[in-house]
């Protein structure tokens, strides 16, 4: 039994023609699929061997996004699909999030499938290096054995677990660069943090691939584009459909909704 | 020698990696078996006894790695080890100086797959020898305060007497937050401390407490160490209890406590008439370990109202009493790193007791009985202070203790024995104090001195009175009198003093010590008879003591540490001059015993693989006799025994051999310990006692004799993942023989008792929890001489079911079951239960609690003890049900 549902983003309210401009972004997106947008096309990674998922380890991702209301943090239960070669992060919840971090640790690459709106753009970047600093504790987690690693990155200091028994560089977020898989991690204010949720094999083969039906832009243009989106979500969704056949600007007309409080991005500036 | 001669061949190659003063590198190639190269795979520097990845890269994409080893590398046995999906694991010795190592990689199947399990938590986080039990993991709704948690936890267990002990072996102390607040007292903390505010119990293997021997002398202590939650380490914490119930009941608890760096406490008020034995949280737990440290052996109280057993129930279902209890432990972390502590006690109670005994003697040819019915009450006033200054760096150790203690107790006893009536009236004040010096200093040359000094002072004036014409026959020459009054006094100096200096080196830790003792004795008796015409006269010529002891030791010692990773032992070789000294006047008694002895020692503790280890111990100890063996009056210890001694003073030589093989799995959290211990012991003279039918006069007869003691026992602890419960089980076995004279006769005695029990601890989800625990002792003794011969099985079983539907809201259920089958006999079959619900009012952020203890309402208790050659049947009036509703709240 197939259930389809529609996700609409929290901070935004789609008004009465709400259901008129879902229909308008299904044109729009197929139009995308098309290729009929050039604007914003980044020189593209190239194709991946795909790789099948063997093992995924769930997290329960928690993040104090408003430090003022400390006792309510987002949290979100999360998974990482571990290949031979690859890992990918991400939701395990029907659609909650958008974005989703692939690592590559044998091309020192990581694409970042993020979505702004109803659009969905990849970002390919080198592999963050992080310093870590290895310790001589050690835990069981699900029956993994596992050695505890510390590190600053990003403006927070991170502890984290990882198994030398699955040796694979990768882990969830950005958090990579240990031998062996991070299966737990949270910064030391505890303000964000990935907790061991279960391990457990993969019966049905997943693959570990990056969509190649998504557009793919750089980072600045991503930050950009999100910028746009927040400020001002007509013209961002006027720029992502392109002109009409008729040569006018599709009209959508998009209200933003009260935002929920981040004042606190998991991303920090360093302090200097 | 192999265990000397690896860390030393490890020494080596740390010595060479480090002497080179800059980076070092291991550098190689990694290929596969059809000599392709093999790129991304791990390659991991790994520690091997500490189980721990230590550095790491990955090769190239032409197979080939550079390994950084980390400045500063931790001394051990290193190895290399590489990993790739794909393949199978490697892992290759570092040897000499080529840090040039290649790698042929087996081609495996999937392996990824292979090493998973599905499970959660809970899971124990372990560093070296510390080991982490996340208290959230483990504790229920219906748990009160940290000690409902540490009995749960798989591989630890608490003994009824409050005793807590990680794989079968007894904890040293109980760390607050890393401060030693309690010594051995830590019941105080395992009652006291609620477990909200514990994030983390920590259990430390070879814990060495003075930071300037650490890695230099070695320790099998295992100790306890609680780690608070950061929010409750910033206030003070009160959990407050008020209780009141039916019939005449209450039960309060006020407590403040603060956990704070600088400043911890743990002060509470506690009062109750419900059975609740306040004495149990002021037990030191290792008080045994501290007498062998001090050296101070202090005179026990030598008499009493009769010999008094208690049931073989828990103490609460049978105990009368009406007790409170102040008591005040503070310690402050002073700025430059002084410590002072201050634990202080006043306990007062008003016991109870009545109970009715039969006992049989069983002799060659001939059984003795007697028959006693006793009205007991007991009223100690307790007082005790310690205050501790203590300095603990790595440069120096100093510590100070200074102890006080007033303990008086009036007792009184309405008596019948044999159907004669006496009362009697026993008051006994203790007064003592101590002090103890220990300072330790590392000097630049790495070596270490230490200056010791303890010195304690004893006094116990005790008397007891017999009401009127108690068997006249034998005390008075069959006159009526009034009164019969036994005195007794043994005021005791003692000092210990020794200096000492340790030489750290590579590998062993060379200590040489020399120090004295002196204790110096008086005992003062004597047996009264208060005539009906009030005048006084003593009971016999011989019922008066006078005993001057003075006991003066000069030793040295040698001794040898290993502190290894692997390997763990100690070597004490003490060398004693001993002189004693003592006279009593009035029997022309004056003798000087003039001996050389050699006591010693060795414990080994070698780990055969990352969590397992083995340990060998011995000791022999030669031990004498006291001021109590020696003494020639007739001392009436209880109303009757007539003790007096006709040899010279016992000398024993003690032999204890163990061995012991310990295992753990914290993946598992499977917990496993096997033990064998011998005992044997050499007398020169016996304990005797003629017996008749009202009577038993004890005497002490120079026959050389032997005693030897067998005990093997086992312990299993294990965590079920699927069934979230801990099951935990120890079977013990301990196998006696020795000799006794009665009437004359030597007679041998054998004994056997096997105890095994069992226990699990369920936490079946939030609403549901259930705990179960079993013993069964089965116990056999005879006279292999008069062919007379005992057996009684016993089987206790507890169990306890908690429900709680909601958050506010819990029921529990619990009963106690004991079943007695002595040899010839009926059977006895005891069951107790009880039953609680607590609600909490969240408006007023308040516990109520209803309980009902005992609701079946039992009120006798039939017991029966069987020793060596006597069986004795007593029964004990209980408390039955009681009613008690709590209000509970924190400030």
């Amino acid at each position: 039994m197939a259930v389809m549902r529609v996700f609409i983003p929290k901070p935004f309210r789609v008004d009465h023609r709400g259901l008129e401009l879902l229909k308008i972004i299904t044109i729009m997106k197929r139009f995308i699929l098309l290729g009929a947008w050039f604007i914003l096309l980044a020189p593209g990674a190239e194709a991946q061997q795909p790789d099948i998922a063997q093992i995924v380890v769930h997290y329960k991702f928690s993040h104090i996004r408003d430090t003022t209301d400390r006792a309510k943090p987002y949290t979100e239960n999360m998974v990482l699909l571990v290949g031979k070669s690859a890992g990918v992060y991400k939701t395990n919840e029907e659609r909650r999030s958008n974005a989703e971090y692939f690592q590559f640790p044998r091309e020192k690459k990581m694409v970042r499938k993020e979505g702004i709106l109803f659009s969905r753009f990849l970002i390919t970047e080198t592999l963050p290096v992080i310093d870590w600093r290895i310790t001589h504790d050690t835990a069981s987690f699900g029956g993994l054995h596992c050695q505890k690693a510390t590190t600053h990155f990003r403006g927070r200091d991170y502890t984290v677990w990882f198994c030398p028994d699955l040796p694979l560089p990768v882990g969830p977020w950005k958090l990579n660069g240990l031998p062996g898989v991070i299966v737990e991690g949270y910064d030391t204010k505890k303000e964000v943090s990935f907790t061991f949720d279960g391990i457990e094999k993969v019966n049905e083969p997943k693959s570990i691939k990056v969509p190649n039906d998504v557009s793919k832009i750089t980072d600045l243009e991503f930050v950009k584009l999100e910028e746009t989106a927040q400020k001002d979500p007509d013209a961002f969704i006027r720029m992502m459909s392109g002109p009409q056949a008729d040569g006018r600007m599709m009209k959508v007309d998009m209200k933003p909704g009260p935002r929920p409080v981040n004042n606190n991005p998991i991303e920090l500036p360093e302090k200097k | 020698m192999i265990p000397i001669i690896r860390p030393a061949s490890l020494l080596l190659v740390c010595i060479l990696f480090l002497s080179t003063g800059r980076t070092q590198e291991i550098r190689g190639r990694v290929k596969d078996s059809t000599g392709s190269a093999v790129p991304y795979a791990s390659v991991n520097l790994r520690n091997r006894s500490l189980d721990v990845l230590v550095a790491y890269t990955t090769t190239d994409t032409s197979g080939a790695y550079v390994l950084r080893l980390p400045t500063g590398a931790p001394m051990g046995d290193l190895y290399l080890e590489v990993r790739c999906i794909g393949y199978k694991n490697q892992s290759r010795a570092i040897t000499g100086l080529s840090p040039k190592i290649d790698f042929t990689l087996a081609i495996s199947d999937n392996q990824l797959q292979s090493v998973v399990v599905r499970s959660r938590r809970p899971m124990l986080h372990s560093n070296g020898d510390t080991l982490s039990y996340k208290v959230s993991d483990f504790s229920a709704a219906q748990d009160r305060v940290i000690g409902d948690v540490i009995k749960k936890l798989p591989g630890i267990s608490i003994a009824s007497d409050g005793t807590i002990s990680y794989n079968n072996r007894p904890i040293s102390a109980i760390y607050i937050g890393g401060d030693n607040l309690l010594d051995d007292k830590y019941s105080i903390a395992t009652n006291t401390i609620p477990h909200g505010v514990v994030e983390n119990v920590q259990v430390i293997e070879n814990h060495q407490p003075i930071r300037v021997l650490q890695n230099k002398v070695t320790s099998n202590d295992v100790a306890i160490n609680l780690v608070f939650k950061k929010s409750d380490k910033l206030h003070l914490l009160g959990q407050e209890s008020i209780g009141a119930g039916l019939p005449g009941n209450y039960d309060v608890d006020f407590n403040a406590m603060a956990f704070k760096a600088q400043f911890k406490a743990i002060n509470y008020l506690k009062g109750n008439n419900t059975g609740d034995d306040l004495q149990r949280e002021l037990v030191s737990h290792n008080s045994a370990v501290s007498q062998q440290r001090t050296g101070n052996d202090p005179p026990a109280t030598l008499l009493s109202l009769g010999s008094v057993n208690n049931p073989a129930l828990s103490r609460e279902r049978y105990f009368f009493d009406r007790s409170g209890l102040m008591n005040i432990n503070n310690l402050v972390n002073l700025k430059n790193g002084l410590q002072l502590r201050v634990n202080a006690y006043y306990l007062h109670d008003q016991q109870r007791q009545d109970y009715s005994q039969r006992t049989s003697i069983y002799l060659a040819g001939d059984t003795v009985q007697y028959t006693e019915t006793q009205h007991n009450r007991f009223n100690p006033d307790l007082l005790h202070a310690l205050f501790t200054l203590n300095a603990n760096n790595d440069k120096y150790y100093l510590n100070n203790t200074l102890v006080l203690d007033d303990s008086r107790w009036a007792n009184y006893s309405e008596l019948n024995t044999n159907g004669t009536l006496a009362n009697q009236v026993f008051r006994d004040r203790s007064r003592s104090f101590s002090n103890e010096f220990d300072w330790i200093r590392a000097m630049r040359s790495r070596n270490i001195i230490e200056a010791y000094s303890y010195t304690s002072h004893l006094a116990e004036p005790e008397s007891r009175t017999i009401g009127t014409n108690y068997n006249a026959e034998l005390f008075n020459k069959g006159i009526p009198y009034a009164q019969l009054v036994q005195n007794v006094n043994v005021p005791t100096w003692f000092t210990n003093n020794y200096v000492s200096f340790k030489i750290p080196g590579g590998i062993v830790t060379q200590s040489f010590r020399t120090g004295f003792s002196v204790q110096s004795q008086m005992l003062t008796s004597a047996l009264n008879v208060l005539q009906s015409n009030n005048t006084v006269s003593l009971e016999s010529d011989s019922a008066v003591n006078d005993v001057k002891w003075s006991k003066r030791k000069l030793y040295a010692e040698a001794a040898y540490d290993i502190p290894g990773d692997r390997l763990k032992a100690n070597l004490t070789l003490p060398v004693t001059f001993s002189r004693l000294n003592y006279s009593d006047p009035g029997y022309s008694l004056n003798k000087e015993l003039t001996r050389w002895y050699f006591n010693p020692q060795l414990n080994v503790r070698y780990k055969t693989g990352i969590e397992k280890f083995v340990i060998l111990s011995y000791s022999y100890r030669n031990e004498t006799g006291s001021i109590q063996d020696i003494y020639q009056g007739s001392i009436l210890k209880d109303y009757r025994t007539l003790y007096s001694n006709s040899s010279d003073l016992t000398l024993r030589q003690n032999q204890l051999a163990a061995v012991g093989f310990y295992y753990r799995k914290l993946l598992t959290l499977f917990f496993f310990s096997i033990n064998a211990m011998y005992n044997h012991i050499d007398a020169n003279n016996i304990a005797s006692s003629v017996i008749s039918n009202n009577f038993q006069q004890g005497i002490v007869l120079p026959y050389p004799n032997s005693t030897d003691t067998w005990t093997a026992n086992g312990s299993i602890s294990k965590y079920s993942f699927p069934l979230h419960t801990t099951f935990s089980g120890v079977v013990q076995w301990q196998d006696g023989r020795s000799v006794q004279i009665q009437n004359g006769t030597l007679l041998p005695f054998h004994t056997t008792t096997a105890t095994l029990s069992g226990g699990a601890d369920t936490k079946l989800n939030e609403q549901l929890n259930f705990s179960y625990r079993v013993t069964g002792i089965q116990t056999e003794s005879h006279s292999p001489a008069t062919g007379s011969a005992n057996h009684i099985d016993q089987l206790v079983q507890q169990g306890s079911i908690y429900y709680n539907p909601g958050a506010d809201l819990q029921f529990k259920l619990s009963g106690e079951h004991y079943f007695t089958r002595p040899q010839g006999n009926a059977d006895l079959k005891y069951f107790f239960a009880d039953a609680s619900v607590k609600y909490r009012v969240n408006k007023w952020r308040t516990d109520l609690q209803l309980e009902a203890t005992n609701f079946l309402n039992v009120k006798t208790y039939d017991a029966l003890y069987l020793s060596a050659g006597t069986f004795v049947a007593s029964s004990y009036t209980l408390p039955g049900s009681i009613i008690l509703l709590k209000v509970l709240f924190n400030l």
